[in-house]
């Protein structure tokens, strides 16, 4: 059997490593981006000078061949279904018994026809680093449009080479679409503690490039125009299917997968960024861009591609973490952005430092549901025990403790968190 | 102007955690860091072998130059014209305390990393420095307190065993507190914190590497062929160590079998039975050798077994233990090992090969530490669940080149020998994904796979 992974970012890298455990089947990656699996949320320190790009790289070069994974770089042009085999861009045909699709998301637009022009892109893969540490000696300023995290990763990179820029964001708080108020209130002023050019409440309506067609500046809603000879676009993410569209594989936003991840056509699966779940577990998303998400996925269709009878996939409690400069951030279970009805919640900011803790319950039967810390780190298997437990609240404030996971002689403030909790409740 | 006043503003901005570290000659192995290594590595050889260039006075000659700067403070200190030993102490001390400093306000928001710092200075200033200082000036053998065998490897010599036994009292103290160290503080202590209480809490060596070191961590290989290197290196050195000691305390005995209250014979029953209950453990252990590889084991046992024919051999002969020439062998140690290996490659090569090169590749000390931190203790670094993006900032960072991702993207807690705990791994990762804990019996921790 000859298993056939497009695309070798962490969810296809996972699939054949899951299934390198289960079988000795043929395993070859496809990929155009590079030869080997790099860790692309690293790809920030190497621009920053932490790492080098060798660093980044999470297996040892002879890893593959001991695992016996095949690696081609190139490009898959098209999938020929009828025959199961696909066609690279070099007129190479690879045939497959089963084929995943593991083939990531790209930046999306803004939807001014902004990406024809030179010294605009995105930040997302190994070919837009390079892009941009070629520009980076050239441009006088810069401007990175939209308040996510790759925004925020990008403003630490200019900062760290001393690169001139200004951040657009178009909420009135940074992160306030995926945060509750009183984080995204907290990340905000943390980036502004930060010396940084940042804009609230702007949208990018506008573009203005030179006779090259090179950008010379950006324009928002509010009138201002601000040269900028390099832009950086980062309002999300989207599957990257555009391609697909030609072949008999059903996609809509995402390639549409079933339950045990199988697209329309029983011997090709799909794995991570590109996927949109018809029928996703309750609560959680359909399209789910996440790491973490990849990684879970390509490590269940490892394991179950080949058996009859697998169990469908479950993604699991929903974690997750990020960093805004200094500030870590970590979430576990459902943390909504606002708190109505179902929802209650405990919360405790410090009063000085950039530090959280913030526990959600169902305010109906006082269960433990989720929670999110900044500046400080909590133990996932304890937070994922007491939610699939269905803890009560009052039984997790006072061992939340065990929960903690900051490194020795950290100040420890669950006591603040109880006692809040007391006061309100009394 | 401006560019002048943004590079000393960036001289003292220690705050920036390893941005540009890569970019920086200083730190990348560019021209700056091999002037460095080359004016580190000649200023050993100067000090250690020619130490006339320094201006270090002849025997009963004032010293002039470089050296006779330090006679006031020498003078102050312990009555006398400076030595080469006690400028290469001052400004060894001097170091930690400044980079100390400096590492302090880099890592001012981990209470962990700043205890662990001041302690590293404290043991420094005072044990070794201070204290040894105030012994010589009260006409004591000077010790420093925390320098314990086999890193200390004259402490069995002839000559100091004689020294501390005709001290009195404070000289047996002293004797007695250097054997409690090695055998009884040393392993009570590492079966409860790791190896680190010693290699990034108390150490010269380690004190000089977190501190001036610290930006060259990054230079540690972290392959698996530096790693066989490493245990292809570093075992042989506790080898030799032993062997060293094992021959000169042989010979010190046979030149005076009765006269302390441990004789010759209670010295040659003590060595074979220790040999045999090391033999004994590599056979009969229960699930602590497990990670180790057949063929290690049977050539582990083996070794024993035949050094412990040959020990008894060279005994019921009448001859020198091994039939090794106890003085040649320690002279050969003294200089490729403690010369050459712990100081001029040691510190030599901090901008070539990262901090910890003699940490990692030499000290026996680290060796004997790193043993029962892999196999009896309770030390660990634990991964939390599946929160780590294999980014690699962990093993970039570690100083003792230790693939931390590989564990870490597994969901596997780190028990490693070689780890000395520094917990900058922790620090640097940017999800909370790792840190240090005393756990149950790490062995036993399901968690670990090997």
């Amino acid at each position: 059997m000859h298993i056939v992974i497009i695309g070798n970012g962490i969810s296809g890298v996972s699939v054949a490593k899951s299934l390198r455990e289960y079988s000795d089947d043929e395993i070859t990656i496809v990929s155009s981006e590079n030869i080997s699996f790099f860790s692309r949320p690293a790809l920030m320190y190497v621009f920053m000078g932490k790492m080098r790009f060798k660093d980044i790289l999470p297996f040892p070069s002879d890893y593959w061949v001991r695992n016996k994974i095949k690696q081609v770089y190139g490009a898959v042009k098209e999938i020929d279904a009828e025959n199961q085999s696909i066609v690279l861009d070099d007129g190479g045909v690879l045939s497959y018994d089963k084929l995943v699709l593991a083939l990531g998301s790209q930046p999306k637009s803004l939807g001014l026809g902004e990406f024809n022009l030179q010294g605009v892109q995105g930040f997302y893969s190994l070919q837009d680093l390079e892009k941009l540490q070629d520009s980076t000696n050239k441009i006088k300023h810069a401007s990175i449009i939209g308040g996510g995290l790759i925004g925020v990763e990008l403003a630490e990179m200019f900062v760290s080479r001393g690169i001139s820029f200004t951040f657009w964001v178009r909420e009135k708080w940074f992160g306030s679409n995926f945060l509750p108020q009183e984080e995204a209130e907290m990340v905000t002023n943390h980036l502004i503690s930060k010396n940084i050019n940042i804009k609230f409440e702007r949208e990018i309506i506008g573009f203005e490039a030179d006779d090259s067609n090179k950008v010379k500046s950006v324009e928002s809603q509010s009138g201002e125009k601000v040269n900028s000879d390099l832009v950086c676009v980062c309002i999300g993410v989207e599957p990257k299917v555009d391609w697909l569209k030609s072949t008999d594989v059903q996609t809509k936003a995402g390639v549409l997968v079933n339950a045990h991840l199988q697209t329309n056509i029983p011997s090709i699966y799909a794995v991570g960024d590109c996927v949109e779940c018809i029928d996703p577990v309750h609560g959680r998303k359909s399209i789910e861009t996440l790491w973490y998400t990849g990684r879970l996925m390509g490590e269940y269709l490892g394991k179950n591609i080949l058996p009859e009878n697998s169990p469908p996939y479950e993604p699991g409690i929903y974690f997750n973490s990020a960093k805004f400069f200094d500030l870590e951030y970590q979430i576990y279970g459902d943390v909504p952005t606002s708190f109505s009805e179902p929802y209650g919640t405990v919360f405790w900011k410090h009063p000085t430092k950039d530090k959280s803790i913030r526990l959600v319950f169902d305010a109906k039967n006082d269960e433990f549901i989720g929670c999110c810390v900044l500046g400080i780190r909590f133990r996932q298997e304890v937070c994922e025990k007491w939610i699939r437990e269905k803890r009560k609240i009052s039984e997790v404030l006072p061992l939340l403790s065990e929960a903690n996971f900051d490194s020795e002689f950290s100040t420890r403030y669950e006591r603040e968190l109880l006692d809040i909790y007391n006061n309100t409740v009394i | 102007m401006t560019s002048i006043l943004k590079w000393s503003q960036s001289l003292f901005n220690f705050e920036v955690k390893n941005e540009g570290v890569w970019f920086k000659s200083l730190s990348n192995r560019g021209v700056i860091g091999w002037i460095l290594a080359l004016f580190l590595t000649f200023g050993y050889i100067t000090l250690y072998f020619f130490p006339a260039w320094l201006g270090l006075g002849a025997k009963g000659m004032p010293n002039t130059g470089f050296i006779a700067w330090f006679d006031p403070i020498s003078l102050f200190f312990n009555g006398s014209a400076a030595s080469q030993w006690f400028v290469y102490g001052f400004l060894y001390t001097l170091i930690i305390l400044i980079m100390g400093v400096k590492f302090l306000i880099k890592y001012k928001n981990n209470n962990y990393q700043i205890i662990r710092t001041i302690s590293l200075m404290f043991f420094q200033l005072c044990f070794a420095f201070i204290i040894p200082e105030i012994m010589a000036s009260l006409n004591q053998p000077a010790m420093d307190l925390k320098n314990m065998w086999p890193l200390n490897y004259y402490f069995f010599f002839d000559w100091n065993i004689k020294k501390l036994l005709s001290s009195g009292y404070f000289g047996l103290f002293l004797m007695v507190w250097g054997i409690a160290l090695t055998f009884i503080i040393s392993p009570v202590l590492t079966y409860f914190y790791g190896k680190r209480w010693y290699c990034s809490w108390v150490c010269g060596c380690g004190g000089l590497a977190e501190t001036a070191g610290d930006p060259f961590r990054h230079l540690s290989d972290n392959s698996e062929t530096a790693w066989k290197w490493e245990r292809r290196i570093i075992y042989p050195v506790l080898f030799l160590v032993c062997l060293m000691t094992l021959t000169i305390l042989d010979s010190f005995f046979r030149k005076n079998p009765e006269t302390y209250w441990i004789t010759f014979s209670h010295f040659k029953v003590i060595i074979l039975l220790l040999l045999a209950g090391i033999i004994a453990l590599g056979i009969w252990q229960k699930g602590w050798l497990k990670g180790v590889s057949k063929w290690s084991k049977i050539g582990f046992i083996s070794l024993g077994i035949i050094l412990f024919v040959a020990i008894a051999f060279s005994w019921s002969y009448q001859k020198p233990v091994l039939l090794i020439n106890a003085l040649k062998l320690r002279e050969w140690y003294g200089f490729y090992v403690g010369a050459i290996f712990s100081g001029i490659i040691g510190v030599g090569f901090y901008p070539l090969m990262g901090s910890r090169v003699w940490c990692r590749f030499g000290c026996p000390m680290a060796a004997i530490l790193g043993i029962q931190q892999r196999f009896f203790s309770r030390f660990r670094i634990t991964v939390n669940g599946g929160q780590c993006i294999s980014c690699g900032n962990c093993s970039t960072y570690c100083e003792m080149g230790i693939d931390v991702r590989a564990y870490a993207q597994k969901g596997e807690n780190i028990v490693r020998a070689s780890c000395v705990g520094c917990g900058i791994c922790a620090e640097v990762c940017p999800r909370g994904v790792l840190k240090l804990e005393n756990g149950p019996l790490s062995l036993e921790d399901g968690k670990i796979r090997f």
